[in-house]
């Protein structure tokens, strides 16, 4: 890109001044004041209502502000609007192209839109494609397209005239580990052009991989710094306790210690304390008088997460914790007869849609109140294995059981015994709360006494005690999600689907679902969940990775990551992470090198090796501050290195990779 | 406004219509079975009226009379009978519209050159057609009496009869009263109105439902250009419908041009542009497809129907509707082209009705562009 000549280097590309906007009675955005520098990738964070898209609408001149003013490119945003739609580039959070259009005339109708011209156009968009790696794609409709690949066309839309600022809202939502990777690389791409970009997410990993963060809640921004700045605002240490009873520690420890909050992640304790050492030492007495085993204790470095959770899960709009425990006499009459039953089998299951086998010879066990994962693409064939198992859908060929009911055969034994709650939320709109949970009381045919317990009940469990009367359509995301899991469950079936529940809720939201989640399981609930989010996986008893339609792996979040995965991870730290990521990726024994949080994981066969490689690439390009350490894998590097090996294998067997 | 972002527009509009092919098809049958369906069921020409005899006199005169009713194009003879019973059975059944006594005496009188009486009844239930058939039979009858005069003069050998006053009965422009060619360019505005409103419609209210607008928002397309560029296939649509009812009209429906066909086809693209705008505009406000959809059709079809002089006259109505037939569009697109299909006139005349359609048209352009808020809200 050519050097800036409107904006120098040293002056804000996006500049917000006291920026406010007020739908009604409410405050969406209250005085907002931010400056995004050219060759910055800045994070917006915040829970679901914070205000976050608002912010973003009125930067990009969609949405006139209450009061305040804004400068893109140093043109201001209400008075100069059309001078700021030159320069900008804005993604929405919805899907914004045409699904009926191909890739190539998506992209043309952009280029005509900018009026980009026939000379340089051909070359842009040919940049464009390699870029995004769409070159394949460029005749197919933009509705065919995955999840993540859809988003990349729209960013190649929204970049095909070279644009000087970058407002994304949400862009990674519901896109999986690979097509993040990409869509990350790109960032940086732009970044090193000197483009400014500003984005929300809900990943807080993403946030890590930002140059600086802003913590929004309220419409108001509360906290602005580097990751490393804003972790420092955690209030309290983290301390974690490794065990394979982390759920039965953390029931013990509740009562006894004083924390600021306390969550189980997987096999994981989360403590977060003000005094460490004293907490430290009462937890290891109290796990030792009830003889639990423990792997490790030790201290640990907030994430980005932990600050969120820290200092925005005290506002009303989240549950107390309180209601869980009235949950426990709820699912009482499950957990007496919880042992290690098999609650769902299935064995070759497939089926066929005409040509296309979405779901190709599957086989797996769940036992009675585990919380089983279901991880993998879009489209990778996930859904149609939940409704299968639902007796939503007719396998082709294979057989299963769930609950003791055969899936061909017993479909409407299985209904009364299962929860189901899909992608979108099927809750009415137009309905209160209440209404919402009688409607779905009566399709279970609940009635009378029991139906007020449960109403009650689920009204609780939801957090909507104050908000029976609302219209379902003013909740927020974390809410509505809560509230489609009380409807799910109102007839208290052993076994519940949650297809993506979590996809596109804030974190804090997410941590509060998975709290509902576990409590399930405690009460002998089998939970069959399907995510996105790797670090959610890692909260599951058990995970089988779908990948084409098959399973390509399963078994604990440990045993995946130790066993499955042959290759070894090196964590990098270093200051710009990303501009080493390339030059990494080339030196011998390297396989990949992608950003994680707010380092570098580095794909090796052999670590030991590898490090000497890496060692002197540092020191030849006089990298001092970096730190190496060879680490156990995470759930997102299992994923993608076990993605990459099934496409390495097609890739030798039959024709060039074409992922869907 | 920019050309090239316009031009985009239309282009992307374009291949939306051609990848729904739903919708294609549905523009261009609709007007097909609208123009087949109103051409042939709509017609208000008297023709085979079912008809029922007692004949008292069963005489030759009586037959000569009766044979005059079978060969008249507009009666169909179904039976004869010997009671009233039997002919009320036929009249309550519906099988007949009406019915004829003919006295017992009726060939004498005729004969004796008296005033002789034939009863005619109708079925009442359907006013029109029965007024009309009465009508119809009367005149027949009247034929036959003026017929039977003649003869007898003749007979009497006082020559011809010259009646003292005798009406010349011509009517210009339709010289065989064929209710087609006063119908089909009713037809022509009915179609266009449908097809129109009804297409455009959903466009705006698409963008808005499939989150696309949003991200049109923040480039640098303007809102004129976005609302032109989206008219522009359909007016091609529209005008391609028009092509087709004239083409049909003139070969299924024998209805000829006798004026100007570019003036013809000028006027309807007029008239074309007031109806896009006006699909657009109930898109741009309701930003619903189903709703603008329906609204469209109803708002569209209804007072194209009735308040347009279409089927029913305007000169008819009691004065509040006649006042709102003003505001009818197709008012004075339905005159245009009555004038241009049967009378061959041109503007000379027509100007004032034109006039009307313009500004109808620009009034609908103009309110699309005052409606439409280019911002999310």
């Amino acid at each position: 890109m050519q050097p800036n000549t409107t904006t120098p280097e040293n002056l804000p590309a996006i500049e917000a001044d006291g920026l406010s906007k007020t739908f009604g009675e409410v405050k969406a955005v209250d005085r907002l004041t931010l400056q995004v520098y050219p060759g910055e990738i800045f994070g917006l964070v915040g829970p679901d209502g914070a205000g976050k898209s608002t912010s973003l609408r009125m930067l990009a001149s969609i949405m006139d502000p209450s009061s305040g003013s804004a400068r893109i490119a140093g043109c201001d945003v209400s008075r100069e609007a059309a001078k700021v739609k030159e320069h900008l580039a804005y993604m929405s959070q919805q899907f914004g192209l045409y699904r009926d259009l191909t890739v190539q005339e998506n992209i043309d109708f952009y280029a005509d839109l900018y009026g980009v011209t026939q000379k340089g156009r051909k070359a842009r968009i040919e940049e464009l494609l390699d870029f995004s790696h769409m070159r394949p794609f460029v005749n197919r409709r933009a509705g065919d397209l995955s999840g993540g690949m859809k988003q990349k066309l729209q960013l190649a839309c929204a970049l095909i005239h070279t644009p000087k600022v970058l407002l994304l809202d949400e862009p990674t939502n519901g896109v999986d580990p690979l097509s993040r990777r990409d869509f990350w690389r790109i960032l940086h791409r732009l970044r090193q052009d000197r483009v400014s970009i500003l984005l929300t997410t809900a990943y807080l990993d993403e946030a890590e991989r930002c140059d600086r963060v802003g913590l929004i809640n309220q419409g108001r921004i509360i906290a602005v710094g580097t990751p490393e700045e804003i972790k420092r605002l955690m209030q309290g240490r983290i301390l974690t306790i490794r065990s394979n009873e982390a759920r039965k520690i953390l029931a013990i420890l509740q009562g006894r210690l004083s924390t600021i909050s306390a969550n189980v992640f997987g096999d994981t304790v989360h403590l977060v304390c003000r005094d460490i050492e004293e907490t430290e030492k009462l937890a290891r007495q109290v796990i030792q008088e009830a003889g639990y085993p423990v792997n490790q204790i030790q201290e640990a470095p907030p994430t980005l997460e932990d600050v969120f959770v820290s200092v925005l899960g005290h506002d009303g709009s989240h549950p107390t914790r309180k209601p869980l425990r009235q949950q426990k006499q709820a699912f009482a009459s499950h957990a007496a007869t919880a042992s290690r039953e098999i609650a769902v089998e299935v064995q070759h299951l497939t089926r066929r849609f005409d040509s296309f086998i979405a779901v190709d010879d599957m086989s797996f066990q769940v036992q009675r109140g585990q919380i089983f994962g279901f991880l993998g693409p879009n489209g990778a064939g996930k859904s149609t294995t939940i409704r299968m198992l639902c007796g939503l859908l007719r396998p082709s060929s294979g057989n299963g059981t769930v609950a003791g009911f055969n899936i061909r055969t017993e479909t409407e034994e299985i209904k009364l015994r299962i929860g189901y709650m899909s992608q979108k939320f099927s809750l009415y709109e137009d309905l209160t709360v209440e209404e919402n949970i009688d409607f779905y009381g009566g399709i279970y045919g609940l009635s009378g006494n029991r139906l007020d317990l449960r109403r009650d009940w689920a009204v609780e469990m939801a957090g909507l005690t104050e908000h029976r009367k609302s219209l379902t359509a003013v909740l927020s995301g974390g809410w509505k999600q809560r509230l489609a899991l009380a409807c799910a469950i109102l007839h208290e079936p052993p076994i519940v689907f949650l297809d993506e529940p979590t996809s596109g809720v804030d974190p804090l939201s997410r941590r509060r679902f998975w709290d509902l989640i576990y409590s399930m399981a405690d009460q002998g609930i089998t939970v069959f969940v399907t995510t996105h989010y790797m670090e959610e996986a890692e909260y599951c008893d058990r995970i089988a990775l779908i990948y084409g339609g098959k399973m390509i792996a399963a078994g604990s979040p440990l045993e995946l990551k130790t066993r499955s995965m042959q290759d070894e991870i090196i964590d990098l730290r270093c200051p710009d992470p990303q501009a080493l990521a390339e030059p990494l990726r080339l030196l011998p024994g390297v396989r990949d090198a992608a950003l994680f949080g707010s380092g570098l994981h580095i794909v090796t066969a052999d670590a030991e090796a590898a490090r000497k490689e890496i060692n002197r690439f540092l020191q030849e390009n006089s990298i001092a501050e970096a730190t190496l350490a060879t680490i156990l894998p995470s759930m997102e590097d299992v994923f993608v290195s076990l993605i990459e090996e099934v496409d390495r294998r097609n890739l030798s067997a039959d024709q060039p990779g074409d992922r869907p | 406004m920019n050309l090239r972002r316009l031009a985009a527009v239309a282009r992307k509009e374009t291949l939306h219509l051609i990848r729904d092919w739903r919708s294609l098809t549905l523009a261009l049958a609709i007007p097909l079975i609208l123009i087949l369906l109103y051409g042939y069921a709509l017609t208000l020409d008297l023709r085979q009226v079912p008809t029922v005899v007692w004949d008292q006199s069963k005489t030759s005169t009586s037959r000569e009379l009766l044979s005059l009713f079978q060969n008249s194009p507009s009666f169909s003879i179904r039976g004869y009978y010997d009671s009233f019973t039997g002919l009320q059975k036929e009249l309550d059944s519906g099988r007949a519209m009406i019915a004829l006594v003919i006295p017992a005496d009726f060939a004498n009188k005729v004969q004796a050159a008296k005033p002789v009486k034939i009863q005619i009844i109708g079925d009442g239930s359907d006013a029109n057609t029965s007024r009309l058939s009465m009508n119809y039979a009367a005149a027949v009858a009247g034929l036959f009496a003026r017929t039977v005069a003649a003869e007898q003069m003749q007979l009497k050998g006082r020559g011809e009869l010259k009646p003292p006053v005798e009406m010349k009965e011509r009517s210009w422009y339709n010289p065989d009263l064929r209710s087609q060619n006063v119908l089909i360019p009713g037809i022509i505005a009915l179609v266009m109105i449908v097809v129109a409103a009804m297409l455009t419609s959903t466009t705006i209210a698409r963008e808005w439902e499939t989150g696309t607008m949003e991200q049109l928002i923040s480039t640098p397309l303007r809102a004129p250009e976005l609302i032109f560029g989206k008219v522009v296939p359909y007016f091609v649509i529209g005008m391609t419908d028009v092509v087709m009812a004239v083409l049909m009209g003139k070969y299924i429906f024998a209805v000829p041009i006798v004026g100007s066909t570019l003036l013809l086809f000028a006027m309807s693209a007029l008239f074309l542009i007031g109806a896009l705008f006006f699909g657009m505009t109930l898109s741009i406000t309701l930003k619903s497809q189903v709703l603008a959809n329906q609204i469209a059709i109803v708002a569209g079809f209804l007072p194209t129907l009735l308040l347009s002089g279409f089927v029913f006259a305007i000169e008819n109505m009691p004065l509040p509707l006649q006042l709102i037939t003003y505001i009818v569009p197709a008012r004075y697109f339905i005159a245009i082209l009555r004038g241009i299909y049967l009378k061959g006139i041109g503007l000379e005349i027509l100007w004032a009705d034109a006039l009307f359609l313009g500004i109808y048209s620009l009034f609908m352009i103009i309110r699309a562009n005052r409606a439409f808020k280019f911002k999310l809200e």
